[in-house]
This record gives C-alpha cells, structure tokens and sequence, in this order.
C-alpha cells in the first residue's frame, strides 16, 4: 500500500477525465454534431451516456479530497485498479483517454462521402450491390462453362450431379426480387398513384426499397430527388448516382443507397456535390439487373443538407 | 522534506489543472477549432477515420458504462454463496440456461467480457462463463429484433443465427470444461492475490451505492483503454478496406465463408447493428457466409479480444479463440448444404 498518495492523484485526474467525456457529449448533443455520429434512435444512450459521467466525474472529485480512511479510496473488490508500470505507460494510457476527448473537440465533422461509397459500394434501388467489374466477369465467366451441362460427370453420378447443380441454383442471387412485405406493397400502390415522387430524407429508403422490388410499374414517372452526385469507376461524366448514406445506428454501419442518373447537365458536377434533381424514370439494367435511371431534365447544386444521413423509417421497421 | 512534497502537490495540481483548462477551453472555442485553418484543411481519409473512430466509441461507451455497472452492482450486490446457491450443480447440464440466459440479460458484446470476468471472479465456473460471453451478444432481445428488421425477406438468417450461436456457445462451453475444468484461467496480479486470500477477513464495509460508483468509475478506465484502441483499429479498417477486394477473392463458399469471418472480427461492429452491415453485403455473399458473420462477430471481434487477452491467460484465449473459429467455420459450412 505505498504510494497512496499518488492513488490520490489518479482518481483526481480520472474524474478530470471523465468529466471532459461529459463536455464532449454534450456538446456533441447541444450543437446538434451528434447527428454526424449516430442514428437518432441512438440518443437516448448518449443522453444516459452524459449523465453517468456527470455522477461518476464528480464522485471521483469527491473521492480523490476525502480526508478519510485510506480505504475510502479503494472499492473494495479485490481488485488493484491502481495502474501498474512506469510513469511513461501511465502517461501513455491516461492519454489515450485523453485524445478522443481532444480530436471529438478539433477535427472538423464531414458526412461520409463518395471516397468512402467507392470503398463500400453504393446499393442501387436497395438490394443490387455494385460489384467489381473484372471480379464479376472472370466469376461469371467460369459459371458460364459450369453451366453447361456436363454430359460425363451426369453418366457417372447423375444423383450427385443433380444435387450439384442444386445446390449451386441454390447459391445464385435470386433473379426475381422476394416477395414484397405488405408495407412496401403499400407504399408502393401509394408512389403509383404520385404524378410526381417525391424523395424526401424520410422516404428515402422506403422509396429505394420499393424501386429495388419492382421497378417496372414505375417507369415514365416523373421524380425529385437530392443526395451526392457518385460516380462508380467507369462511369462517363454525364452519368452518376444521386447518393446518400443510410445509419442504422453509428456511422460505422452507413451503407451507400441511391438511383441512377444521366444527363448532359451533370457533365460539369463533380463528385460529392449535393444536387436536387427532377427528371423521368426509364428502365435500364445495370450489371445484369433491371434498375431504374433518372433521365435528367433539372439539375440545381445545393448546400450539404443540415442532415446528410438519412435513417430507415418506422415504419419500414414495425410494418410487416 | 516538506518542501518537496509540497513542490510535488503543487506540481499535481498543476497537471490536474492544465488538462480541466483544455478541456473547457476546447469545449467553448469547439467552433472556432474546427472551422480554424489547420483543422479546415485535414485530408479527407483522417477526417473520416476519426468520424467513424468517434462513432464506435460513441454509440459503445453507453453500453461499456452498462456493463460496467451491472459488473460493479455484482460485485457489490452478488455473493459468492448466492451465486453458488442458483447455479445448476450439473456442470454439463447447466451451459443449456448459461446459453440462453442472455434472453434476459441483454448484454452487448462490448459489455459482456467485464460482466464475466466478474462473474467467474465471483465463482462461476469458467465454462459456463464462456458459454454466456459467446451466446449472450446473439442471443438477446435487441440482437434478434434488428436481425429481424435486416432479413425480413428470409428469416432462415435469423433463426441459423440464433440456432447456431446457442450450439456453437454450448459445444466451446463442453470443450471447454474438458479441456480445462474448472482451472483458474483468470490473470491476478499479485497485490490481487494477496487481497483474495484476506477476503474472508472481515474488512470495514463502507456504503454500498459509493462503493458501487467508485468500482463503475474505475473498472471504465480498466476497460475503456481496449475499447478505445479496438475503435480505432476498426475505424482504420473500415475507411481503408476496399470492399471491392474482398468480392474479387472471394466467390466460392469456403473462401466467402472465411472472408465475412474475418470481417466480423476486423470492423468489430456492434452486435446490436451488425444484421444491417450484413444486409448490404446481401447478394453478393452467400446466405450462408452472411450467417458466418452474425455468428462469429459477436462472439469475436477485435476489442473483444484484446479485453480477453488482458483479463485471461493466453493460453485459455487462443483455445477458446480457435474453438469458436473452427466450429463456427464448420457448422456453417455444413449449414451450407441445408439452406
């Protein structure tokens, strides 16, 4: 038990450290940057989050002045919470606290943007994943000679053949989409019913899901809608994707969704511009499944939204 | 004498204040800071890494905080003789409500490794501590509500999650009790030792609740050194990984299996999100290697083990490590004939 005065010192720099996660939360929270980091289903843990440091931060103030028993100082759990090694590695863990607080107050928040979409593919509609071009071609060209049957391998084993090529029907993507939930069947009826579908930040997934379902119904309408302009490798200039990404809970989960677009207007737009478009629906397909492109007839810039992220909706969640 | 401890007080005090002034002071300045020329100008990858770096840690330290008082209200609520009175005597028998009982504890995995050092401090068997640390992040009510809500279209995915995480969960237990019994696989340190064998003497009780608060305070500086670097590590990974790569190498089964495994285990998601992260990379992995994922990235992932290298031996780690990695890649390719 020496040095328990030092043991002192580290519960009071513990509670200053406590306490700066407590300011960072908060401010975090007061000045709405919150919604850079996580889903708005998430608050209330950031909110409880600002509370337990609060209580613990001025606990440990307390308890770093008690004039008490030594063994007010410790918890009583068997347990040495007393850092152990050299000066240095002290310093070193104490900072590794002490950084996060830092960088979460100095550097600067920026949505994710098309760097990150490239890095994690962009969902057309929601369920088409974009997938690398010389990958995909050199996969589907082997499944291609797989395909045909193979006259030899059925004389010698036509049970085990067949279960082969069972199980490998079984693993293809599936061509036609599942069947619709009852909720986006809805929302469905609903857009066909709009002359003009409108895209909100809260629509935006249902509409992308029901795009992704059945497209057919509806091409030739008209639509609005805004996110970043991306551009998959490849792509000429007068095409992209108007883009945004989905939070289910923190930013780490973010997936990338949007529609195609094309059109001479957004030849001069470069990546990660916010835009609201208009245009009409057409049908296309890209990599071998029917999307949806928005033949452009407006196209305006417009500021990153105060809001970039966009968040299933509630219903999509409890519907069935 | 005197005077040199008063020049070291006064030196303390200094470091105390030095860090309280920065904090607040970058706590009022924050908008100034971030909009200042130096920060304004950052490239774009550092920006994001410590976004999404921020983001782990902000959406898991609610749930570390969790964990870390109901381990703290164990320690000071839980005793030995209780804990010992409920336990099911039956070794073999009793990873069967170990595995399930996380339907009533839901327990993240940032939370649970804490909550079962605590536990099997307290006298759990080791087994059975495990079986509940693997199948608690699955099996729990949050977990199968945002798997539903991912893979509403096919909910062979949900019920090979739950299925597979409770038998994965309980066959690790069973290796696990054959393999080591009921040894002491927990790393002491020596004033710990010392302090376990005087536990039986009567030590002067000081208040509960302050009691409580003072282990919740401390076991989060314990715990939170590894989550901090776990977020980190994830963070790098999820802005530098291109996903593309990991599509072109891997498209047959075996290879997609280990690649979504060791994904789990890289981007240390939270068990709670992970049926979404899965849900994207839908259609281009197979059905099966997406359950591979909700699997083993719960049970496993990068934060979650270096907390287990830090509170057990090594040695019990890497078993335990590879029993998981070699039933789940298993079980799942077996699963993969069936679904």
């Amino acid at each position: 038990m020496r040095k328990d005065h030092d043991w002192g010192f580290h519960i009071y720099i513990r509670g200053i450290i406590l306490f700066g996660f407590m300011l960072l939360l908060f401010a975090f929270i007061a000045s709405g940057k919150l919604s850079y980091y996580i889903a708005p289903k998430m608050r209330m843990f950031t909110y409880f989050g600002v509370g337990v440091f609060a209580l613990l931060g001025t606990v440990q103030f307390f308890r770093s002045t008690s004039k008490s028993q030594e063994e007010e100082l410790n918890c009583d759990c068997g347990t040495d919470h007393r850092p152990k090694g050299s000066p240095i590695s002290q310093f070193l863990i104490y900072l590794l606290f002490v950084l996060p607080v830092l960088a979460g107050f100095m550097i600067p928040e920026k949505a994710l943007d098309s760097s990150v979409a490239q890095k994690r593919g962009v969902k057309f509609g929601s369920g088409l994943y974009s997938k690398p071009d010389n990958g995909e071609k050199s996969a589907e060209n082997s499944q291609a000679e797989e395909k045909e049957i193979d006259a030899d391998e059925y004389l010698k084993d036509p049970e085990g053949y067949i279960k082969k090529m069972e199980e490998r029907a079984a693993n293809e993507p599936q061509e036609e989409p599942q069947e619709i939930s009852s909720y986006y069947r809805k929302t469905s009826k609903f857009l066909q019913r709009q002359k003009t579908i409108t895209v909100t930040s809260e629509n935006f997934l249902d509409i992308m899901g029901v795009f992704d379902m059945q497209p057919d119904p509806f091409t030739g309408k008209q639509i609005k809608m805004t996110g970043f302009v991306y551009r998959e490798p490849g792509f000429p200039k007068s095409q992209g994707v108007a883009a945004r990404f989905a939070m289910n809970c923190c930013s780490a989960d973010a997936a990338v969704y949007g529609t195609l677009m094309k059109g001479e207007a957004l030849t001069s737009i470069k990546n990660d511009t916010w835009v609201t478009v208009s245009g009409t629906l057409d049908k296309t397909t890209y990599k071998k499944q029917n999307v949806l492109i928005i033949t452009i007839s407006k196209l305006k810039k417009i500021d990153e939204p105060k809001e970039p992220y966009v968040y299933p909706s509630v219903g999509s969640l409890t519907a069935n | 004498m005197q005077v040199n401890k008063n020049i070291g007080v006064f030196r303390k005090e200094l470091i105390g204040f030095g860090l309280l002034f920065m904090f607040l002071t970058a706590f009022f300045f924050m908008e100034q800071i971030k909009t200042g020329p130096v920060m304004k100008d950052l490239p774009g990858t550092i920006v994001h890494v410590n976004t999404i770096f921020l983001s782990i840690l902000i959406e898991a330290i609610p749930f570390i905080l969790l964990g870390v008082f109901v381990s703290a209200l164990i320690q000071t609520f839980v005793s030995e003789e209780s804990l010992q009175k409920y336990l099911p005597k039956n070794p073999v028998l009793a990873v069967l409500p170990a595995a399930l009982f996380g339907l009533l504890a839901p327990i993240c995995e940032c939370a649970i490794v804490p909550v079962v050092r605590r536990l099997i401090k307290k006298g759990m068997p080791l087994h059975i501590g495990f079986v509940f640390l693997a199948a608690a992040p699955i099996v729990n009510p949050v977990v199968i509500l945002s798997t539903y809500y991912a893979f509403r279209n096919d909910l062979t995915i949900l019920y090979s999650r739950m299925g597979l995480g409770i038998l994965v969960a309980i066959v690790t237990g069973l290796f696990i009790w054959i393999l080591f019994r009921n040894s002491d696989q927990l790393k002491w340190s020596k004033e710990e030792m010392v302090s376990r064998r005087e536990d039986s003497t009567v030590k002067p009780k000081m208040n509960r609740l302050k009691q409580t608060l003072y282990h919740a305070s401390d076991e989060f500086f314990d715990t939170g050194k590894y989550i901090i670097i776990g977020a980190f590590l994830a963070s790098l990974f999820q802005t530098l990984l291109d996903r593309e790569f990991l599509l072109s190498i891997g498209n047959d089964e075996i290879r997609s299996t280990g690649i979504m495994m060791g994904l789990a285990f890289l981007l240390s998601v939270c068990s709670e999100a992970d049926a979404f992260i899965a849900a994207s990379f839908n259609g281009t992995f197979s059905k099966t290697s997406l359950i591979a994922f909700l699997v083993f990235g719960p049970m496993l992932d990068v934060k979650n083990a270096i907390m287990l290298f830090a509170y057990f031996k090594s040695k019990f780690v890497m078993v335990f490590i590879t029993l998981i990695t070699v039933l789940v890649f298993g079980s799942v390719l077996i699963l993969s004939h069936f679904v």
